[in-house]
């Protein structure tokens, strides 16, 4: 064991989260390895769109994630130039711009309400006419209504940032194990270093010792975790859940400078000609990988609708990925509960954008040992209280809880545990006050809490 | 037998250990306000106050801070007694109390287990069972009973604190319909005996001292009088005038009449010779 080398950093998962993630701490001088089970952006990374934006249609959707997408558009150019230089190869990145395009009064009026927000949060965009939009962009379908240029906005194509960003890491020595999967993990305490028992030899054994492990396996960090915690304790549950999307890519002559966006479909083309028809959304569909024809179907139309040359184009690939989505739809970035465990993962439709800053921000934390600010809202402790709620009935009304402890439960309650004159009964039995403090609340516990009324 | 002036004064007595002098004990229920309950307690003298145990909610609607009742009360001096009202089984009233003592610190427990709504009376055998499990718990028991001899000698047999008969179902105001039966059960009771439960106006509480009882549980009386401050004031000076009226002993009852001025020396019309 002693001969074995200790790295700083094992990384689950390379997606763009995770290869962004080993890139930086690489290049902060850690010792970096990254473990993948398929192929590095064989999933959902090599699937997005690449459409970089901030604030979109619908209006409200990710607003909490706003700062964190903001500080990521505002870094990638940087981001790219660094990886690009160590990658030595182009990342298809274009700063065009998005065009949103209306095409009845309705749409008309959410291009208004989306500037009106764009404005509220300083970000510019400029409300053109449908000449414009024509002139702009004349392949497009006459008879739109008007449209919104938002200038800032850029794309970049996954597959090459990924290929980019593989090099990259390779330049600055992080180490990728291809096809290799996690097989169970242990944590010693007294040397505090993590064990990973993997499926494939790794310098002569089938074992790996790292200082910090990090989740950037989507939405696999879940059954990592149960596969973890069969020798140990049990890591984090994420609950994680993949929303399908299905997209096309077609090719063909360029039709398209800018991103094209309706409230229906987005349209972008690469230099080299690809052009992206996106995308489906079917959270009910699981892990269900099918690509389907009524999917085609409706992306072809509505891509049609807006850009009707499409039609001539060849299809490509129709490409079908897993999102990896939380309930809330923000991603879970930082320490993820149990010691030297760290987490980078559900991104959603944002993990392309979201990269840079991710993979900064995280390093951040984990040289600073504190969380930065823009990463509280993405703490994995929130999943624990929205997750694994405890449902009880307090004084015969139905009540959820996150605290099982049971002083921490008063207090969540609203009661002050110091405050003399209440008594606690938990299935109508008198738990005493000196207990309290050993005592946990199970799910569908009684709980009532009582005090001195006025009697006769 | 004559007493001095001082031994008048000082006429207390003890309930599970605790030494009173005043023997009203009042129950904190159906005020008008908060402040005339205040009022009312300080007015009537009591030293021991009854509150029940309910289900309290922070932040409910009337925004009422679950400890508000028990802090107002401790830190005035008064002696909490928790009841087990509304309880239907022995084993909820025990549960109550037990909830009482972790609530409140105190090991004393007025006892109810109420037979059915519309009456309020006591159900014996309930009582008998939570009286006799609750002193086995080391609890101070104070049984609310009918007014039944028997009953009462079967309580203090389990090893309750005191017996406390009604003298009218709860919230009544009938007064002691059964005089004799109190006075019966406290010839026979080496316990103190509280009328709980009935008294409607002053000379009720009068009564039960008269009849020798040691103490008056009373809440309705006061709390829905007119004017509870001037009630607790009046059961107040009832209550010490009847102690007084038992302790100094009453005169035989007598069925002619007996003229209290003496017929010696009275004038005489002139007596012609």
């Amino acid at each position: 064991m002693s001969d074995r080398q200790t790295w700083d950093v094992a990384i689950v998962g390379a997606g763009v989260i995770g290869l962004s993630c080993a890139f930086e701490l690489a290049r902060r001088r850690q010792r970096v390895v990254v473990i993948e089970r398929d192929q590095p952006g064989a999933h959902a990374s090599r699937i997005a769109a690449g459409l970089l934006s901030t604030v979109g249609l619908p209006l409200g959707e990710d607003d909490d994630l706003f700062p964190l997408k903001l500080d990521s558009l505002r870094r990638f150019p940087q981001f790219v130039a660094k990886v690009e230089s160590l990658g030595r190869t182009s990342s298809g990145f274009r700063t065009d711009g998005t065009l949103w395009v209306a095409r009845d009064s309705d749409e008309d009026e959410q291009l208004d309400q989306l500037q009106a927000k764009r404005s509220d949060l300083r970000l510019h965009s400029r409300r053109v006419t449908a000449r414009e939009v024509a002139s702009f962009e004349p392949e497009l379908a006459p008879g739109s209504v008007s449209g919104l240029l938002i200038e800032e906005d850029v794309q970049i194509d996954p597959r090459r940032l990924l290929s980019t960003l593989e090099r990259g890491c390779q330049t600055v020595r992080a180490n990728i194990l291809s096809s290799c999967e996690v097989r169970g993990g242990e944590y010693d305490g007294s040397s505090q270093l993590w064990t990973l028992k993997l499926n494939s030899s790794v310098d002569g054994g089938d074992a790996l010792q790292a200082r910090r492990v990090l989740l950037t396996a989507g939405p696999w960090c879940d059954q990592i975790a149960d596969a973890a915690s069969e020798s140990a304790a049990p890591l984090a549950a994420t609950s994680i859940a993949p929303v399908k999307g299905q997209l096309l890519r077609m090719r063909g002559p360029a039709l398209i400078e800018r991103v094209i966006q309706s409230p229906t479909v987005a349209l972008a083309q690469r230099r080299d000609g690809e052009l992206i028809v996106a995308s489906t959304k079917e959270p009910e569909a699981g892990w269900d990988l099918t690509a389907t024809q009524d999917a085609r179907d409706l992306l072809l139309d509505r891509g049609s609708e807006q850009l009707p040359a499409l039609r001539e184009l060849d299809l490509v690939e129709h490409s079908v990925g897993l999102r990896p989505a939380v309930h809330d739809h923000l991603p879970v970035i930082g320490p993820a509960g149990r010691p030297g465990l760290w987490i980078a993962a559900g991104h959603y439709r944002h993990g392309i954008l979201l990269a840079p800053s991710t993979a900064h921000w995280l390093a951040e934390a984990m040289e600073s040992g504190e969380t930065p600010a823009i990463l509280q809202p993405y703490g994995i402790e929130r999943l624990a209280s929205a997750e694994t709620k405890i449902e009880v009935t307090l004084n015969g009304e139905p009540a959820a809880l996150t605290n099982r402890e049971l002083t921490e439960a008063l207090c969540e309650i609203g009661y002050d545990p110091e405050q003399p004159g209440i008594a606690v009964a938990i299935n109508m039995s008198v738990v005493p006050r000196s207990e309290w403090s050993q005592t946990t609340v199970a799910d569908g516990d009684h709980i009532d809490i009582v005090g001195a009324k006025q009697g006769g | 037998m004559s007493r001095v002036n001082g031994s008048l004064e000082r006429d207390s007595w003890t309930l599970a250990g605790r030494e009173m002098t005043s023997r009203i004990i009042l129950g904190t229920a159906r005020y008008p306000s908060q402040e005339t309950l205040l009022a009312s307690l300080e007015a009537s003298g009591t030293e021991l106050v009854t509150v029940a145990l309910r289900r309290v909610n922070v932040g409910s609607a009337d925004g009422s801070d679950p400890t508000n009742l028990y802090t107002l009360l401790t830190e005035r001096g008064y002696g909490l007694l928790p009841n087990t009202a509304g309880c239907f089984t022995a084993p909820d009233a025990i549960l109550t109390a037990e909830l009482a003592r972790e609530a409140l610190g105190v090991s004393l427990v007025k006892l109810e287990v109420i037979a059915d709504e519309d009456t309020l009376l006591p159900d014996t055998e309930g009582l008998l069972e939570g009286a006799q499990e609750l002193v086995r718990r080391g609890f101070q028991v104070l049984p609310y009973t009918n007014d039944d001899p028997v009953t009462a000698r079967k309580l203090e047999d389990v090893g309750c604190s005191a017996v406390m008969p009604l003298g009218a179902p709860i919230g009544s105001g009938l007064g002691i319909r059964n005089p004799h039966n109190i006075q019966l059960i406290k010839e026979r009771a080496s316990v103190p005996v509280i009328v709980d439960a009935g008294v409607g106006t002053a000379s009720d509480v009068a009564i039960a001292f008269e009849l020798g009882c040691d103490a008056v549980l009373m809440n309705t009386a006061v709390a829905r009088s007119r004017d509870p401050v001037r009630m607790a004031r009046a059961m107040n000076a009832a209550a010490r005038a009847g102690r007084d009226a038992f302790l100094a002993g009453r005169m035989p009852r007598k069925f002619y009449a007996d003229a209290s001025s003496p017929s010696e020396g009275m004038i005489s019309p002139l007596e012609t010779s």
